[in-house]
């Protein structure tokens, strides 16, 4: 489905790319706050418009989710390096960004979980979230992100296994 | 439920609200804002680069237009006349001057 949008904004459809926003934009957002970014919508934003620029670039089509993925991620880290962003933030905006807490967890064990999320590095952290949480591939995340695929392996290992061991102890 | 159950439920947690409309409302006008100041930058390099070369020919063209102003004035002056005939020949201005006859 992607492919084929992707074609049409190629071509000039804003319509096509317009729709390729609506559905990739909450996924995006997740991993982006998951990862750590409190500026999430601000970084996906940035990211969709750089996308669109870069668009002839784009080699595969079909490829395009792992492609916005590695888009964001760099315009993440640029903005930690650059730390150029305002410090206050409006605690209404901040309110919107949350996420939609899982019926599956208990709320002990999301603080649990949070807390050790919050302690993996920031590589970790992205693999982790993607292949554990949105069912990446490794591979995927590999391209996605630019990080070895061993790499990727070893990161959700470590990571999952970090999760579940606080997860187990939270009870 | 299993733990990696949780796991995977907790890591793939979206945002609450669904916004869908409006944040494709502002990336597309975020779009829209640097297509325009594209557009700007390269008319305002454009217009440069034209002044540039009109400076640039400035001597050549005044004797140019110095040469050709002379002999071009009556075809001018006779372009305008016809011109301004038709204008005020044609139905809808006479409509306007209260000069047509139904």
């Amino acid at each position: 489905m992607d492919a084929a949008l992707v074609r049409q904004a190629r071509a000039g459809s804003e319509v096509a790319f317009a729709r390729l926003v609506a559905i990739h934009e909450k996924p995006l957002r997740g991993f982006l706050r998951k990862s750590g970014w409190i500026d999430a919508d601000d970084i996906a934003q940035e990211a969709f418009v750089a996308a669109w620029s870069d668009l002839p670039r784009l080699r595969d089509d079909a490829g395009f989710r792992a492609w916005l993925y590695g888009v964001a991620w760099k315009k993440a880290l640029s903005q930690r390096r650059g730390a150029q962003r305002a410090a206050a933030r409006d605690e209404a905006w901040r309110g919107e960004q949350d996420l939609e807490a899982a019926a599956e967890v208990a709320a002990e064990d999301r603080l649990a979980l949070e807390t050790a999320l919050a302690t993996l590095p920031e590589d970790q952290r992205a693999c982790v979230t993607l292949c554990l949480g949105q069912a990446w591939s490794h591979a995927e995340v590999s391209d996605a992100l630019g990080i070895p695929l061993g790499t990727v392996k070893s990161h959700v290992t470590r990571g999952r296994e970090r999760l579940l061991a606080v997860l187990g102890g939270s009870r | 439920m299993t733990p990696d159950d949780q796991l995977s439920a907790f890591l793939g947690e979206q945002p609450a609200t669904s916004r869908a409309d409006l944040f494709t409302a502002v990336v597309m006008q975020k779009i829209e804002r640097r297509a325009f100041l594209g557009r700007i930058a390269a008319a305002g390099g454009w217009a440069g680069v034209v002044g540039l070369v009109a400076w640039a020919c400035a001597p050549a063209l005044n004797v140019l237009i110095g040469a050709l102003a002379p002999g071009l004035a009556p075809p001018a002056a006779a372009l305008a006349l016809v011109a301004a005939t038709l204008l005020v020949s044609s139905p809808s201005v006479r409509r306007r001057l209260g000069l047509a006859t139904a």
